[in-house]
């Protein structure tokens, strides 16, 4: 029985992929009185940062056989996309297959068919209320919590779901920060304006050289760009393109993988040796390591973890964090004809006039300044994963009462292995839950669909199972 | 439309002899929006009072003149403003970056004066360039619901001495007296 038979309530804030999938999961399998309040603050519910883009250009990152939002029926997207090509007829250039990236603004489609779907498909006392606004504050209490909403209005909640995703990068560290008050300076790399009013002649800077900066160097192309393209980053290293392969047989198994990160590494390194060596590719062992890649995280001591993050991670991300052969082909033939020129090394300074700004950037491994003439600077460096920098109200609202905490590593915050999030004393929460993103430091591999997927359903197995909660 | 933002326009000391030129009583609110339209939004002082603070979106009064104050605001995401009216002056917001969500909001009952039940009218969403205008006694909101900074210049003519609140909740109006310093 539910407490005195009303509807049990859950808030979930966030309406990207994380929280709409939650929400189809609840919606599908709720058997008693449900009410669930999805709150998001954009326009669209269903698309968040990632499939909010304007650009076709967008490619997913994963093939669409891997993008299903169901872990048992796993082809769901694409039959969703192939049977929309179909009627719709020119969805996409070509004809869809398993192995096709396809536009992310088209997936942004997908994700609200589902929950559109799963709201039509709910039991009649099972309702989705969708809220188009900001949630500011929480306030648990002993029978649930209460929501404020930028408006001045409040909700009430049994229980909440945090599903707030991806943040945006912070402004590269520079002693002299005056530039990042111009508008040549460019701070969210998603901005629908970052890349208007660039005269196609111009030259442009990109900091960071992963995904997003591809992101933002196709869109550049996509509109005609014929200027420079610098990109600076530390390491100078761009993402790798992915290929077909074929699989790669298990060589690790959890128990016997080691629990330091230099002899992790070395074994993975010989592996690839070997399997290239037997006709094998490099990508194909990478992806073996997939199905168990959050229990290896989870074994190393803390320690390791961190020696992983500083030493490790940035070829981790450019090896596994693979890009869409169409896209890497664009930009190989950028980085050919040089009209995209990587530089590894640190921005020093800007120097700003009428006319554009000359940036100064220290190459890596020396003390040799190069300085790059550009019309705008855009931050490309990814999202921020350290709580403790963001100045969201919402977030300083659950820090400041000690809701919620960082994980060890400050990447993301601390959970349990249902979801549910510790407080700042690492009592773990009745009524506040989260998925994706911020499961960064107990999961390590939890920010593409594979992932979330799993955690939105059995996240929304918990809360149903939980139902009596008082 | 797109608008270059780098052309220079209208300097302050420009804008401050165009609204010296106005009646204080006459001028209304399309006079105020072209000429908050033709600001320079590169302009160095401008940019010099461009600051974020975590606790609450920054507040810097960049000019005040016996016609009107500018104001300089800086939002982080998430971060925004009372339910509130400008007792009776007029007031334009202009996007320097970002995207603003700017509320207007009605009165749906009128208990006295210092009860009124407010509810939002009409919402929209600004980017670089775009006007946010409200007419004197107008109720609204502004806020970043984005997930980017933004940055916002705003002129009230004439100076902001107090301000009417709203709480949504309650209904509870109550006036707030507006208080600067130029470090504010
Ligand atoms: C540019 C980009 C491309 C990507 N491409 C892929 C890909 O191809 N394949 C893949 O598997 N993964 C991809 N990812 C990974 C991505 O993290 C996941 O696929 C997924 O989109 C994450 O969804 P989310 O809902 O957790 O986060 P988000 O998409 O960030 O959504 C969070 C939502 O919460 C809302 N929100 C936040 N705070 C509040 C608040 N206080 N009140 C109301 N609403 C709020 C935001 O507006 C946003 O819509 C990509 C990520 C990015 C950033």
């Amino acid at each position: 029985m539910t407490k005195n038979n009303l509807p049990i309530s859950i808030a979930i804030i966030g309406g990207g992929f994380s929280g709409s999938i939650v929400a189809a999961h609840l919606l599908i399998n709720a058997t008693f009185p449900l009410n669930i309040k999805l709150i998001e603050r954009r326009p669209t519910f269903g698309r968040g940062v990632a499939y909010g883009t304007k650009y076709g250009c967008h490619l997913l990152n994963v093939p669409a056989a891997k993008m299903s939002a169901f872990p048992d029926d796993p082809e769901h997207f694409l039959r969703w996309v192939q049977k929309e090509e179909q009627s719709r007829g020119n969805l996409m250039p070509s004809v869809v297959k398993p192995d096709t990236f396809v536009p992310r603004k088209i997936y942004g489609e997908y994700v609200q068919a589902v929950l559109d779907e799963a709201e039509a498909a709910a039991k009649e006392n099972v309702q989705l209320e969708r809220i188009k606004n900001e949630a500011v504050s929480i306030s648990p209490d002993a029978n649930g919590a209460t929501v404020s909403l930028s408006t001045g209005q409040t909700l009430r909640a049994d229980k909440i779901v945090l599903a707030l995703g991806n943040f945006p990068p912070t402004d590269p560290a520079i002693q002299d920060k005056s530039f990042y008050t111009s508008l040549r300076y460019v701070s969210y790399p998603w901005s629908p304006h970052a890349l208007s009013d660039i005269d196609p002649n111009d030259a442009v800077l990109l900091i960071g050289s992963g995904l997003t900066m591809l992101d933002l160097a196709v869109a550049l192309k996509e509109q005609g760009h014929a200027g420079a393209i610098h990109v600076v980053s530390r390491h100078g290293l761009l993402p790798y393109p992915h290929k077909f392969t074929t699989p790669y047989p298990a060589f690790l198994s959890v128990e016997g993988a080691p629990k330091a990160i230099r002899s992790l590494v070395r074994l993975v390194r010989e592996e690839v040796k070997n399997a290239i060596a037997r006709g094998y590719d490099w990508r194909a062992v990478l992806d073996s390591l997939r199905p168990i890649t959050q229990q290896l995280w989870q074994q190393l001591p803390l320690e390791e973890q961190r020696r992983f993050l500083r030493h490790v991670r940035i070829y981790w991300e450019v090896h596994r964090h693979r890009v869409s052969p169409g896209v890497a082909d664009i930009v190989a033939e950028m980085l050919h004809s040089e009209q995209m020129v990587v530089h590894a090394g640190r921005i020093q300074a800007y120097d700003e006039d009428d006319e554009a700004v000359d940036v100064a950037i220290r190459k890596r491994h020396t003390t040799d300044i190069e300085v790059v003439r550009v019309a705008r600077v855009i931050n490309s460096t990814g999202t921020e994963c350290d709580y403790r920098k963001f100045g969201h109200p919402l977030i300083q609202n659950l820090r400041s009462h000690g809701f919620i905490r960082s994980d060890a590593l400050a990447i993301g915050l601390d959970v349990s292995p249902n979801g549910a999030l510790l407080d700042v004393d690492g009592v773990v929460s009745q009524i506040l839950y989260t998925l994706g993103p911020p499961r960064q430091g107990r999961l390590w591999e939890t920010t593409a669909v594979p992932e979330i997927r799993v955690q939105a359903q059995e996240l929304a197995q918990e809360l149903l199972r939980s139902r009596n909660y008082s | 439309m797109s608008v270059n933002l780098l052309t220079k326009r209208l300097t302050l000391d420009d804008f401050i002899l165009e609204m010296m030129r106005i009646a204080p009583q006459d001028l209304n609110l399309e006079q105020l929006q072209d000429l908050v339209a033709q600001l320079d939004l590169n302009d160095t002082l401008l940019r010099q009072h461009i600051t974020f603070s975590d606790k609450t979106y920054a507040r810097k009064l960049l000019c005040r003149t016996s016609r009107f104050d500018m104001l300089v605001l800086s939002w982080h995401p998430g971060q925004f403003t009372t339910i509130h009216d400008h007792a009776g002056a007029l007031n334009v917001t202009r996007v320097r970056s970002g995207t603003l969500t700017a509320r207007l909001f009605e009165v749906y009952d009128k208990r006295s004066s210092t009860e009124q039940l407010v509810r939002v009218g009409s919402e929209e969403q600004l980017v670089r360039g775009e006007l946010a205008s409200v007419d004197r006694d107008r109720i609204h909101q502004l806020a970043n619901t984005s997930d980017e900074k933004l940055v916002t210049l705003h002129v009230y003519a004439h100076p902001l001495s107090s301000i009417n609140v709203y709480c949504p909740n309650s209904g509870q109006v109550d006036r707030v007296a507006l208080q600067y310093t130029l470090e504010q």
